[in-house]
């Protein structure tokens, strides 16, 4: 081998090139990022989650949830909705130019839109351009009207409910180890919070999950549940369960959730899609009643 | 398979480490790795948003999100269709004018001022002979004059309010200036009202006080 300095520098060259592009560029480009200013709900994003959820990352990470649930939400693309948020003064030529922009909406249904006009949407699912062309032509009929583009990410992870936008990498800042999973033999988790905001559900669905979907392949998860006699009156956080489902017979026992139980549930309702963010342009979310962030109901902290 | 027991006798007499000589690259390897980058680079240039953290697919760029995101207040919008129409025929569309002759409104300290009665009367009556914007002359020569804009399309006080506020305050010009509101504006345009089509000279314009 008379090469070896040679074939040494090309390894070493192709090897630095690789951790600069995969590990490099990447931590100059996202690995600074902090919690960013929701859009709509003032409070940053994302929050680190209640004690108990934290907690419960690791018992998800134990019990091997991620290898059958992704945590990310994708998007294949964005439409446009077009509203009228204020009509001006000059509202027939507001009703005239909406009908040669959506003649389909009909004129009552338009005459009425825009005597409302709260936040009347008079043009559905277009591209940007078309509601760009749409606000140029109601816009120019003046008289203080005004107009809002209102962007609506799709995609089948987002019509399937899984979440109300794709996942960023902000989104992501708490949860150490990411668990963003590569599977989906179970649905993405990413907002499970919000899709079954019920404890009991959870409790019972990791218990004997065909108990609650019939059709689901997700084992049992029963080490997590502690079975004991029952005394003379019921635990308070003991499951409801039918005794078939349970798969004990007998009825003398019941079924009481362990502190890892409550963890993991915690942390599975502290799953969220997250809100508004810059990089996510969405339509706006109406803010919630109370200033504080909507904090993720712990029921199984008794 | 008489051959089996051969082989290792055969190798195992040669001693000698194998060598490499020099052999040319093939041209035809180069072209087409040149090609391939090219290709590589092209696809980054049109998906990879110019590596901005901000940006995710499906969206190409930062000025996309920017679009979506940001959502301006409607004064804001308004006069920025009224600027394209009337105004970045001579001051650009990014408001950076032509030197020497059209002065920027981007950064212009004329645009800035706290007070906005001076812009009212340039917008609405115009400007001839020279001007110094930030310490810059133009229109040394005094050939260029600004036209009565605002005079000949007849502007209210909305209007003006709107392109004014667009100039101040609007993202493209980073000006950062306080926008503007109609009430604000009302004893300036009464006087550019009043003047009609004669156009301001900079020795006029600056004995108006703007503090």
């Amino acid at each position: 081998m008379n090469r070896g300095p040679l074939l040494f520098i090309g390894a070493f060259f192709a090897l630095s090139l690789s951790w600069f592009a995969m590990i490099l560029s990447p931590q100059l480009q996202i690995g600074s990022q902090n919690p960013a200013d929701a859009l709509d709900l003032g409070y940053r994003h994302p929050a680190p989650a209640p004690g108990d959820a934290q907690a419960g990352l690791q018992v998800y990470r134990s019990a091997g949830c991620v290898y059958c649930h992704s945590q990310q939400v994708q998007q294949s693309g964005i439409e446009f909705d077009v509203a009228l948020t204020k009509a001006g003064i000059f509202t027939d030529d507001v009703v005239k130019e909406i009908m040669k922009v959506n003649p389909l909406l009909g004129g009552a249904v338009i005459r009425n839109g825009v005597a409302n006009t709260n936040g009347f949407i008079f043009l559905r699912d277009v591209n940007r351009a078309e509601a760009a062309w749409a606000v140029d032509r109601v816009n120019k009929v003046g008289g203080n009207v005004e107009t809002a583009v209102i962007p609506k990410p799709t995609g089948s992870d987002i019509s399937l409910g899984w979440g109300a936008r794709r996942s960023v990498a902000r989104d992501y800042l708490y949860d150490y180890p990411v668990q963003l999973g590569s599977q989906r033999i179970g649905p993405d988790l990413t907002n499970i919070g919000n899709r079954r905001p019920d404890a009991d559900w959870h409790y019972k669905h990791l218990y004997a999950p065909r108990s609650v979907v019939p059709e689901s392949p997700m084992p049992q998860y029963g080490y997590l549940f502690e079975k004991r006699a029952k005394g003379a009156e019921p635990s308070a956080d003991a499951l409801v369960l039918e005794d078939s489902e349970a798969g004990h017979g007998d009825g003398g026992f019941e079924i009481v959730p362990t502190k890892e139980a409550r963890q993991l549930v915690a942390y599975l309702l502290s799953l969220r899609n997250g809100p508004r963010i810059f990089e996510t342009p969405m339509p706006k979310q109406s803010k919630p009643k109370t200033d504080a962030a909507p904090a993720p109901e712990v029921a199984s902290a008794q | 398979m008489s051959e089996e027991t051969k082989p290792n006798e055969e190798f195992s007499h040669d001693d000698r480490e194998p060598e490499v000589g020099d052999v040319a690259a093939p041209m035809w390897l180069m072209g087409m790795l040149i090609v391939l980058l090219w290709f590589g680079l092209m696809f980054l240039d049109r998906r990879a948003g110019g590596f901005d953290a901000k940006v995710y697919r499906p969206y190409p760029s930062l000025a996309f999100v920017e679009g979506l995101s940001v959502t301006d207040p409607p004064q804001i919008s308004r006069g920025r269709a009224l600027y394209m129409v009337n105004c970045a025929g001579c001051h650009q569309a990014s408001g950076a004018g032509v030197a020497g002759q059209f002065p920027p409104l981007a950064g212009s300290d004329w645009v800035t001022a706290a007070k906005p009665d001076r812009l009212v009367r340039i917008a609405m009556n115009g400007l001839k002979g020279p001007i110094h914007v930030n310490e810059t002359p133009f229109n040394e020569a005094g050939t260029a004059v600004m036209l009565s804009v605002g005079s000949d399309n007849k502007f209210n006080a909305e209007q003006m309010a709107d392109i004014l506020s667009y100039i101040r305050a609007g993202k493209e010009f980073g000006n950062g200036a306080p926008m503007v509101a109609p009430g604000d504006i009302t004893d300036a345009m009464s006087a550019a009202e009043a003047r009609g089509k004669s156009q301001w000279t900079e020795a006029e314009l600056l004995a108006i006080p703007v503090d």
